[in-house]
């Protein structure tokens, strides 16, 4: 069967340390997917992975029944590294140009977040907060409409509006296309007011994964379930 | 969901000239430095022409050519590309192809600004200044200027596109000890071959077939063959490269 993201016993090395070590996983439900871990848990690591930044020292990242590298980067990914720095223009010079180079880019969805983030598309990137900067980059992400689109901690730097607009964001965007959106993240609770599932990594491996309607039924909140699994009651 | 495979109805050509068009109105410190060199250049040459009497003639006095200031652009702007826009470009969500398609087209664009502007130097400024002073202009030394004003610039316009690509080429392998270990290894044998034979020949006949042949036709094609191979060389390493 071909899945859509498969991770096949993938580690990566950096000198004598497993960043992600031995993991195994394959997602192929449309919805938003939390990805939880602790700092340094691999959870960038493994998106770089899956969008063909970084190259498995084994095992083997395949898209949509691909495999994936940097030789072989899959265009049914979109990757929006956390802190991405982008050319330094207005917003909207952003959007015409993320438009131009992907055709299937969904510009009118992306020019009704800019205005309601409130977000001035003529103001040059740099001169945005850094967490305006995330979201014009969150915005392009999702608009390019891939199969798979994966977010490395987007709400760093948002303030308690921008978080609860962030997920009506998300919402909105799987809504009009539904796909794999994948967000790691230390905000558990505002992950879990959207997620359709919560899968848990530690020391480069999955520790575990479950839909959010069963964690909703056993967990007061995300927090708990997170510090269960890393306890080590809770299982895959 | 979408199709497992999305299509793009946009052609590469098209999308490369998107990643051009990004990198030419992202090249504030190219810009900068171009001008810093043009008037460390000019300000020095316009004292001594105007310090200089009208019917005086300083033949052991040089002047740099203005249009020399030119040259800075084809390696600033490449170094700049390859070591800033690739990370935006990627964060675009452009397919690496599209970004060195990109790249290329603009160093064709910049080179062959950069031939018009200096050509335009020599047959101006240069030859008012030439009343007073000897004036240096590279592309004369070179024998570029020999040929015509259209043979002399696309000569210029070849070798300056085949070093911008070698500049990205160079630049993109800085980040691993790769790049340090082929700057060595080219450190190492343009020493060499200043003294040892037989490489004193080799260097001898690469830079008379590329920037001073006698034939304009085999200077310009060898230029651009030069820059394709250098081309695939930059592909392979992008392919590659880590991000």
């Amino acid at each position: 069967m071909t899945h859509i993201v498969e991770i096949a016993d993938v580690t990566k090395r950096y000198g004598d340390a497993n960043a992600v070590n031995q993991l195994t996983v394959t997602v192929d439900q449309p919805g938003i997917h939390g990805l939880l871990g602790r700092n340094g848990a691999g959870k960038t690591t493994l998106m770089k992975l899956v969008a063909g930044h970084l190259k498995p020292t084994s095992g083997e990242v395949r898209i949509n029944g691909e495999a994936c590298s940097p030789q072989r980067m899959s265009r049914s990914v979109s990757f929006v590294e956390s802190r991405a720095s982008q050319f330094n223009m207005g917003a909207s010079s952003l959007l015409r140009a993320a438009h131009q180079l992907h055709n299937d880019f969904d510009d009118e969805f992306a020019r009704t977040m800019l205005s309601k983030f409130e977000l001035d598309p003529k103001k040059k990137y740099k001169r945005l907060s850094f967490g305006m900067q995330t979201m014009v980059s969150t915005i392009i992400g999702l608009a390019i409409n891939t199969d798979v689109v994966m977010l490395d901690e987007p709400s760093l730097g948002f303030d308690v509006v921008m978080r609860r607009r962030f997920i009506d964001l998300l919402r909105e965007s799987l809504d009009r296309h539904p796909r794999i959106i994948l967000v790691s993240t230390h905000q558990m609770d505002d992950i879990a007011r959207v997620a359709d599932h919560l899968l848990v990594i530690d020391a480069g491996t999955l520790r575990a994964r479950a839909p959010m309607s069963d964690i909703a039924s056993q967990f007061a909140s995300a927090d708990d379930y997170f510090l269960s699994v890393l306890e080590g009651s809770t299982d895959e | 969901m979408s199709s497992p495979t999305i299509v793009s109805n946009g052609s590469i050509s098209s999308k490369a000239w998107t990643v051009t068009r990004l990198s030419l109105s992202n090249l504030a410190l190219a810009w900068a430095v171009l001008l810093a060199c043009f008037a460390l250049v000019t300000i020095p040459s316009v004292i001594q022409v105007v310090q200089a009497g009208p019917d005086e003639y300083f033949d052991n006095s040089y002047l740099l050519s203005s249009g020399n200031a030119f040259y800075v652009l084809i390696f600033i702007a490449p170094a700049v590309v390859a070591l800033s826009h690739l990370m935006k470009v990627m964060y675009l969500n452009a397919a690496k192809e599209t970004f060195l398609a990109g790249a290329v087209l603009l160093y064709a664009l910049l080179a062959a600004a950069v031939s018009a502007a200096n050509h335009a130097f020599h047959y101006t400024l240069d030859q008012s200044w030439e009343q007073t002073f000897q004036v240096v202009n590279l592309a004369a030394i070179f024998g570029w200027t020999d040929h015509g004003v259209l043979v002399g610039f696309l000569q210029q316009f070849a070798f300056m596109f085949l070093v911008a690509i070698a500049v990205h080429t160079l630049a993109s392998l800085q980040r691993s000890w790769v790049g340090w270990l082929v700057d060595l290894m080219l450190i190492g044998l343009f020493s060499a071959s200043l003294v040892t034979e037989p490489l004193v020949s080799v260097r001898s006949w690469l830079s008379e077939v590329l920037v001073s042949h006698s034939s304009a036709p085999v200077q310009i094609g060898s230029c651009l063959v030069a820059a394709a191979l250098l081309y695939g060389i930059a592909l392979k390493v992008l392919r590659r490269k880590e991000l």
